[in-house]
């Protein structure tokens, strides 16, 4: 347990430290965020659709480009410097090389939706400090669901010649539950609902976090297997 | 009230044929395509 | 008998099943066009409920037993079941794309519009998507063993999917109708309805063995003519 922790920290630390040096998708996504928040601010009619309507889906939709953006860039690094193939002939756990990389992508978009956040008020004038602990909750539930089963589905797409189709094609129906929670929950929340009418939708969040994790930490072996 | 709406469903009939009767046709072409010699192409899947 | 003459077989009775499935559609078509009452509310166009819900029905169960044979290829590395999983994808896409064709055909009429991002359209339609880019992934791996194991992945991700799509159905106010099939309690169809319904569910099911039949079959030939190609420039 102390061997598969220690590997998990090691490769988590190294993919945050490469990214760190360079920050090109962080920037990237930062601009990405703000473009998307921009544009589904300015792309309605303000006179029949209050900002508060738009605000959680296009909160929502920064946050899953902004993942993908970072998950593809994750593997391609990777893929690039051969540096998978090291890390598998060291006695690492494999399942380290997954929790790794798993964390890394969650410090990676946890970055972006961090910064996200403050343009989101001032956009788009919601009053998320009244629900600001709730909400980050929100966010942290759904945000590990696809990172989870984006990690996984990254390493699979890398091996191929059209990685940056395959994964959002592949991810896309994984967002669905995760997303459509996340912006329903979002919603409620900033209209004042209190959690507990939100129990069915933060019970079907959690249980996919479970699932897929479990799930997506399971298969990674299989798709590391030469 | 009844509605008169018979030709969303000849529609609907149709489409859903020509998708299946399609298909079926395509699974024959593929299968006797494979008999011939000669190799696979890049883009064929098994 | 080779191999390859029991495959080509298996094609010939998947092609045989399949006619006898058409022609029992075009009998299905025949029924719920003249011998099956027309529903007050809803008229003529209700009757597209005989050939979309079974091919959701199938699409559904490909798309299952897809799953489920991922995780037996995965514990037991036969390529064959490998072969059958893939094999159900492709005819879980076909009736796929008949369920989202039909489904909007006949929400024009009854609804007012062709499409409406409730959650069970857009959970169908994003599960259609995800076996769609299974077979592109297949499509672009020529390796069989990584073809296997990757498709097998989304396979098994796929089957554990499609409950929580469900659930996300039932949370959120949808308007397509309440299932009146899968209740607890006895059917609310009237009698010469479900019997109709149930035909068809019967000629779907043949239609779907038909199908993987004759694209397991493909796919056995695939393999050996490959194997007889390495032979010969070996």
């Amino acid at each position: 347990m102390g061997a598969l922790l220690r590997a998990t920290w090691v490769i988590a630390l190294k993919d945050v430290a490469i990214e760190w040096r360079t920050k090109t998708a962080f920037a990237s996504g930062l601009v990405f965020a703000v473009l998307v928040l921009a544009v589904l601010f300015f792309s309605r009619d303000p006179t029949a659709v209050a900002a508060q309507d738009v605000a959680p889906g296009a909160l929502w939709v920064t946050f899953t480009f902004a993942a993908m953006l970072g998950l593809n860039r994750a593997f391609l690094l990777e893929r690039e410097m051969h540096a998978l193939d090291g890390i598998l002939l060291t006695p690492a756990p494999r399942s380290a090389v997954f929790f790794g990389k798993f964390a890394a992508n969650l410090v990676f978009v946890g970055v972006i939706e961090a910064v996200s956040l403050p343009l989101f008020v001032l956009f788009y004038d919601v009053p998320i400090w009244l629900r600001f602990g709730e909400l980050v909750l929100v966010i942290a539930m759904a945000t590990v669901a696809f990172v989870a089963v984006g990690t996984l589905l990254s390493a699979m797409a890398v091996r191929t010649r059209y990685a940056e189709l395959l994964l959002p094609l592949l991810l896309l129906p994984f967002l669905v539950p995760p997303l459509v929670g996340g912006v329903q929950l979002t919603a409620r929340l900033l209209e004042g609902r209190p959690l507990s009418d939100l129990s069915g939708w933060l019970k079907l969040i959690g249980a996919f976090d479970v699932a897929f994790v479990t799930l997506s930490a399971l298969l990674f072996q299989v798709v590391l297997d030469e | 009230m009844t509605p008169d709406n018979a030709g969303f469903m000849v529609a609907a009939y149709v489409v859903a044929a020509a998708i299946l009767v399609a298909y079926a046709g395509s699974l024959v072409a593929r299968l006797r395509g494979v008999r011939r010699p000669g190799p696979a192409g890049p883009g064929e899947d098994r | 008998m080779t191999p390859q003459d029991r495959a080509a077989r298996l094609a010939r009775i998947g092609i045989a099943l399949t006619v006898v499935a058409l022609l029992g559609l075009g009998g299905v078509y025949l029924r719920a066009f003249a011998f099956t009452p027309v529903e007050v509310n809803q008229g003529a166009a209700q009757k597209i409920f005989y050939v979309h819900v079974p091919a959701a029905w199938s699409a559904l169960m490909s798309i299952s037993i897809t799953g489920l044979l991922s995780i037996l290829y995965l514990w037991l590395k036969d390529r064959r079941i490998d072969l059958a999983a893939a094999a159900s994808a492709e005819v879980g896409v076909a009736f796929g794309a008949v369920m989202l064709t039909t489904g909007p055909i006949w929400g024009k009429p009854i609804w007012g519009t062709w499409w409406t991002w409730d959650a069970r359209l857009t959970s169908t339609l994003f599960l259609f998507l995800l076996f769609v880019g299974y077979l592109v992934l297949r499509g672009v791996l020529t390796d069989p063993g990584l073809r296997g194991r990757f498709s097998a992945v989304i396979g098994i991700m796929g089957l554990v999917l499609v409950p929580f799509i469900h659930l996300t159905v039932y949370l959120f106010r949808t308007l397509h109708p309440a299932p009146i099939i899968l209740k607890p309690s006895a059917p609310s169809l009237p009698r010469e309805m479900l019997v109709t319904l149930m035909l068809s569910l019967g000629v779907f099911t043949v239609l779907y063995l038909g199908f993987v039949m004759q694209r397991y079959a493909l796919g056995l030939l695939h393999e050996f003519r490959e194997e007889e190609l390495a032979r010969d420039a070996g």
